[in-house]
C-alpha cells in the first residue's frame, strides 16, 4: 500500500468511527409484551391468567402487564389459526386500547398471598419496574368481540359450517370400575355442556356396534375408542383421578391427580394430554374432597380444551372424518372402494385389509348418509351381486356387512 | 430489530415455561418476598412468673399482668382460649392447644384467603392450614423487680419531668423490671420438641412510678395508710403502663409480629395500603418504605405516617388505610413493601434557647437577653383523639439571667405543660404549639444554692420548623411569644416587671 493509500485508508477509518460513535437517536419501539400463562377456569365466561409487565411506575407496569395477558390470550387460546392471527395482529392496538374491557385490574389479593392480585414487583433499573400479576380475563366477552371484529369466526357458525364436533367422556381402561368415575363423568359433562360443546353418552349399552367396530388400528385404549366411535363422538376425552392423602401430624390431607387425554376417534390422534394434581386439602373440612377433585379436573379441562379447539378450527374445514368398516368382504373389496373413496373424498387411508374385514379412514364433505349412499352406488357398481347390509351409518363410523 | 425481539420473546417463553413447569398451581399463585403481608398470629398467656426477690402484694402484681397483657395481646393477634387447668406439663398443654387451633385453623385461614367465585367459599388449602398450625404462639409475664415505698419526687429535673412530678415533693414511688418471654408452638410436627424460644423482649432499665401525696394527708395520721396504699397502687398501675408500652415496642420489633404489607397505591403525598383496624393500626404509626431488586436486595426509600385508618380485610376486601410520606429517598411509584416501625409516641428533646424580654425580669437597664438549655418531652396523643400529629408537651427550661451582683448566678426557670400541633409537608415539619406554666428563681451563690418559694405564672405560643431525619431523630427551630408574672412580684416585689418577650430554640428530639 502507498503512503497516500494509507493515508486515505487512516482517515476513512477515522470518519467511520466518528460516525458509528455519534449518538443515534433511537425511534421508541412498540411495547414489549411478556407471554401470559393459564391459571385456572373460574367459570365458563372468565379465566385466570398470569403475566409478567414492565414499567416506569407500578401502574403502567400493571398495565403492560394486563396487555401481555391478553395479546397472549388471544394468539394462543383464540386466535391460534395463521389468518387468525394475522387478522389480530391488523386490529391490534384497537383491541389492546380496550384492555380496561377484557382484563381487570389486580386486586389487592388476601393476606394469605394466593390468588388474584400483584405477586411480585421488583426494581429493575432506575427508571423501571418488573411486576407479576394473576388476574382475571373475560374469555367470553373478548370472544365476542374479536368475533365482531372478524378476527376470529363464531365459533356456532363456524361448527355449524363444517359439522358440530361431538364429545364423549370415556374412562381409562383402568378407571372403569373406580368410585368416582360416575362423579367424574359427571364433572365432565357438566364442564363440557357449560361450555357449549356437544356431549354425547358414550354408555357401555352399545356393546353390539362396539363389537361390530372390530379393533381399531393404533389406539392405546382401545374400548373407549370403540365407545366413543360407536356413540358417535368426534373426539372422546380419557380421563382418570387418583386420589392422593397425606398425613400431618394435626391432620389429614386430600388431593387429586387427574389425568385427561384427548383424542380424535376416527384417527385416535392424540389432541392434548394433562395430568393435573390439584393442591392439598383439609380432608377433615366437609366439602374439602370434593372441591380438590373439581379443582383437578376443571384445570386439566381448561389446559386441554383449547388445544381440542385449536386442532379443530383447523381440521374441521377439510371435512368430516369416517371409520369404514367392510366385514366379510369378497376379494379385491379394498382396491374397488379405495377408488370409490378417492372420488368422493379428499382423503383416504386403507387401515387393513384382512380376509374377514376391510377397513378405511377417510375424510369427506359428505355427512354419513350422503356417504353411505356412495358406498352404496360404489359397491353395485364394483361389487355386482353382492349380498351386503348397513350394520351402522353412524355420525362418524359406517359398518357394511357382506352376508 | 423485529427479529431480535421476537428471539427475545420466543427465549422468555421457552425460559418462563420450563421454569412453569417446576413449579405447582400454588406456588404460581403465591406472592414472592417483594408482596409480604402480614398474616395474623394466635397468642396465648401462659402465666406471671415472679422472682423471689419480689415483695409486692398480689394487688400490685395484677395491675402489672393486666397492664402487660394489655400491650401484649393486641388486635394483630387471634386469641387461643386454652383451658390451662387442664394441662400440667408443657407437652400437655401443647396438645390442647393443637386440637384447640386445629379446629379453629381452616376458618382462620379463610380469613385470611381469597374469595373463589367458582365454588363460592374462601380458597383455603393444606399449606394455609399448616401456616396456621405453625403460627401459634404463647407467652409470659416475668416480673424482675416491683418496689413500692413512700419516696420523694427525684431532684434532678430531667428525672422529675419525666416522672411528671414537682422536684422533691413527697409521694409514692413504684419501680418495676418485667419482661416478657414468647415461644412458638410445634403444633405440626410431634417428632420435634414442643416449643421453640422466640425472644426475651425486655426494657433496659427499671420503669417508675410516681404519685404524689397532698401534704395535709401526709399531717394526717388516720388518713395516710389508706392514702398511702392508693397512691402505691397508682404509682404501680402508672409503671407498669409505661413498661407495658416498652415491651409492646419490643414484641412488635420480632419478625413474626411485624405488620407488612405492599403499597396499594402510590399518591402525591402518601400511599394507601391493606391493613386497618382489624390489626389494630393507630393513627401516626410510622412505616418503613422499602423496595426490592432484581437480586432480591431490599432498600429502605422513605418513611411514612398513619393518617387515615381504613377497615380492610385480611380477604383484600374493604377499604385502604393512608399514609403521610414524611421522607422520601426515592420516588414512590407503588407497589413497594411497608414494614412496621414501632413508636410508643415519645419523644424527648433538648434545645439552646434565646429569650429577649422586653424588660429586665431583675429590673437592670435595657432588654433583658437570656440564653439557656431546654428540656422537653412530648407525647403523641394521636392514637387516643384519631387527631394526627397532636401532643402534650412538658418542658421545663433553664435561662441564665446576667446580673450586676458579684458571685450572683441567676437562673429563671419555667415548668410548661401545653399542647402541640405538628404539619408535615414531606420532611419539613410545621408546629405551633401553647403552653401554661410556672416560672421561680434559682440562685447559686457562694455559699450555696437557692430556690425561690415564688412563683411567675404564664403562658407561650410558638411556631416551630422541624426537620425529620428518621422516627427517632430530628432537628427542629423554634420561635415563641411568651408572658410570665414576675415570680420576685409574688415576694413583695411590686415594680418588678413582668417576663414579656420572645424566645428563639435551636435543638434536636429523639423519639422512641
Amino acid at each position: 500500500m502507498t503512503r497516500l493509500q494509507s493515508v486515505v485508508t487512516c482517515g476513512l477509518a477515522l470518519f467511520l468511527l466518528q460516525v458509528g460513535c455519534t449518538t443515534v437517536v433511537v425511534k421508541q419501539g412498540p411495547e414489549i409484551f411478556y407471554p401470559g400463562e393459564f391459571i385456572e377456569s373460574v367459570d365458563a365466561e372468565t379465566e385466570l391468567v398470569k403475566c409478567t409487565g414492565e414499567g416506569p411506575d407500578m401502574q403502567s407496569a400493571i398495565d403492560n402487564a394486563r396487555k401481555g395477558c391478553l395479546e397472549w390470550y388471544i394468539t394462543n387460546r383464540m386466535a391460534t389459526s395463521p389468518s387468525e392471527r394475522q387478522a389480530y395482529m391488523a386490529a391490534q392496538q384497537a383491541i389492546l386500547a380496550k384492555v380496561n374491557r377484557y382484563v381487570n385490574q389486580p386486586p389487592p389479593g388476601p393476606a394469605s398471598g394466593k390468588g388474584k392480585g400483584v405477586k411480585s414487583r421488583v426494581r429493575v433499573s432506575d427508571d423501571k419496574l418488573r411486576v407479576v400479576i394473576i388476574t382475571d380475563v373475560h374469555r367470553k366477552l373478548l370472544e365476542d368481540d374479536l368475533v365482531a371484529m372478524n378476527v376470529i369466526a363464531k365459533k356456532d357458525e363456524m361448527l355449524d359450517a363444517v359439522g358440530r364436533p361431538t364429545l364423549a367422556v370415556v374412562p381409562f381402561a383402568a378407571s372403569k370400575g373406580n368410585k368416582y368415575r360416575g362423579i367424574m363423568e359427571g364433572l365432565l359433562n357438566g364442564y363440557l355442556t357449560k361450555r357449549r360443546w356437544e356431549v354425547v353418552s358414550a354408555s357401555d349399552d352399545l356393546n353390539k356396534m362396539v363389537d361390530a367396530i372390530g379393533e381399531v388400528a393404533g389406539a392405546e385404549e382401545d374400548e373407549a375408542a370403540k365407545i366413543a366411535m360407536a356413540a358417535g363422538a368426534d373426539v372422546y376425552i380419557l380421563f382418570e383421578a387418583k386420589k392422593e392423602r397425606g398425613k400431618e401430624g394435626y391432620g389429614k390431607s386430600v388431593a387429586y391427580t387427574v389425568r385427561v387425554e384427548a383424542r380424535e376417534t376416527t384417527t385416535n390422534r392424540l389432541l392434548g394430554s394433562e395430568a393435573v394434581t390439584s393442591p392439598a386439602r383439609a380432608d377433615w373440612h366437609a366439602g374439602e374432597e370434593s372441591r380438590a377433585l373439581q379443582e383437578a379436573l376443571s384445570d386439566a379441562m381448561g389446559k386441554v380444551l383449547p388445544q381440542i379447539e385449536a386442532y379443530w378450527k383447523e381440521d374441521a374445514p377439510k371435512g368430516n372424518k369416517f371409520y369404514v368398516v367392510f366385514k366379510n368382504a369378497p376379494k379385491g373389496t379394498d382396491i374397488k372402494m379405495n377408488s370409490v373413496f378417492k372420488r368422493t373424498c379428499s382423503r383416504v387411508k386403507m387401515v387393513r385389509s384382512t380376509s374377514s374385514e376391510v377397513v378405511f379412514r377417510v375424510q369427506c364433505k359428505s355427512d354419513n348418509l350422503e356417504l353411505a349412499g356412495a358406498i352404496d352406488e360404489g359397491i353395485s357398481a364394483k361389487l355386482a351381486g353382492a349380498n351386503y347390509d348397513f350394520a351402522a351409518k353412524n355420525h362418524n363410523n359406517i359398518i357394511v356387512v357382506f352376508k | 430489530m423485529k427479529q431480535l425481539k421476537t428471539l427475545m420473546l420466543v427465549l422468555v417463553l421457552g425460559l418462563s415455561t420450563a421454569a412453569g413447569a417446576a413449579e405447582d398451581k400454588e406456588q404460581k399463585m403465591s406472592a414472592d418476598q417483594t408482596q409480604q403481608r402480614y398474616q395474623r398470629k394466635s397468642i396465648t398467656y401462659l402465666g406471671m412468673v415472679v422472682a423471689p426477690a419480689v415483695r409486692a402484694d398480689a394487688e400490685h402484681l395484677g395491675l402489672v399482668e393486666q397492664a402487660i397483657r394489655r400491650g401484649i395481646e393486641l388486635k394483630r393477634f387471634d386469641y387461643n382460649h386454652v383451658d390451662l387447668g387442664r394441662a400440667f406439663t408443657i407437652d400437655q398443654f401443647v396438645a390442647t392447644l393443637r386440637e384447640y387451633v386445629k379446629k379453629r385453623a381452616v376458618d382462620r385461614a379463610a380469613a385470611e384467603a381469597e374469595f373463589e367465585a367458582r365454588f363460592k367459599q374462601a380458597r383455603v388449602y393444606m399449606k394455609d392450614v399448616e401456616r396456621i398450625m405453625n403460627s401459634a404462639y404463647f407467652y409470659r409475664i416475668n416480673v424482675k423487680m416491683l418496689n413500692v415505698r413512700r419516696g420523694k419526687c427525684p431532684e434532678k429535673k430531667a428525672e422529675a419531668l419525666l416522672l411528671g412530678c414537682v422536684p422533691g415533693a413527697e409521694g409514692m414511688l413504684a419501680t418495676l423490671n418485667a419482661s416478657v418471654t414468647f415461644w412458638r408452638a410445634n403444633l405440626v410436627d410431634e417428632s420435634k420438641p414442643p416449643y421453640q424460644l422466640i425472644k426475651e423482649v425486655t426494657h433496659i432499665k427499671p420503669v417508675w412510678g410516681f404519685q404524689e401525696l397532698a401534704l395535709e394527708i401526709l399531717k394526717d395520721p388516720e388518713k395516710l395508710p389508706q392514702a398511702m396504699h392508693n397512691a402505691g397502687l397508682a404509682a404501680t398501675r402508672e409503671a407498669a403502663g409505661g413498661l407495658a408500652q416498652w415491651l409492646s415496642k419490643g414484641m412488635k420489633q420480632i419478625p413474626d409480629f411485624k405488620l407488612k404489607t405492599p403499597v396499594q397505591a402510590a399518591l402525591s403525598d402518601g400511599v394507601e395500603f391493606m391493613l386497618g383496624k382489624q390489626e389494630g393500626v393507630r393513627m401516626d404509626d410510622t412505616y418503613d418504605v422499602t423496595e426490592f431488586d432484581a437480586a432480591g436486595k431490599k432498600s429502605l426509600i422513605g418513611y411514612v405516617k398513619v393518617r387515615k385508618i381504613g377497615d380492610a380485610r385480611a380477604s383484600g376486601e374493604g377499604t385502604p388505610s393512608y399514609a403521610e410520606k414524611v421522607k422520601e429517598k426515592k420516588g414512590f411509584v407503588g407497589g413497594e413493601q411497608l414494614f412496621e416501625h414501632p413508636m410508643i409516641g415519645l419523644s424527648a428533646g433538648v434545645s439552646f434557647v434565646l429569650e429577649v424580654a422586653v424588660k429586665d425580669v431583675l429590673g437592670q437597664d435595657g432588654l433583658g437577653i437570656y440564653p439557656g438549655a431546654a428540656l422537653y418531652v412530648d407525647y403523641d396523643l394521636a392514637p387516643l383523639l384519631n387527631w394526627p400529629e397532636f401532643y402534650v408537651s412538658a418542658e421545663a427550661d433553664f435561662l441564665y439571667v446576667p446580673t450586676d451582683f458579684s458571685g450572683w448566678n441567676v437562673f429563671l426557670i419555667h415548668a410548661m405543660l401545653g399542647l402541640k400541633k405538628k404539619w408535615y409537608a414531606e420532611s419539613l415539619v410545621f408546629t405551633v404549639g401553647l403552653r401554661g406554666g410556672i416560672s421561680y428563681y434559682q440562685v447559686e451563690t457562694d455559699l450555696g444554692s437557692y430556690e425561690g418559694d415564688s412563683l411567675g405564672f404564664g403562658a407561650d405560643a410558638y411556631f416551630g420548623l422541624e426537620y425529620y431525619i428518621m422516627p427517632e431523630f430530628s432537628i427542629f427551630s423554634k420561635f415563641a411569644g411568651r408572658f410570665f408574672t414576675n415570680p420576685m412580684q409574688m415576694a413583695g416585689g411590686g415594680d418588678a416587671d413582668p417576663e414579656m418577650g420572645g424566645q428563639v430554640q435551636i435543638g434536636a428530639l429523639l423519639a422512641f
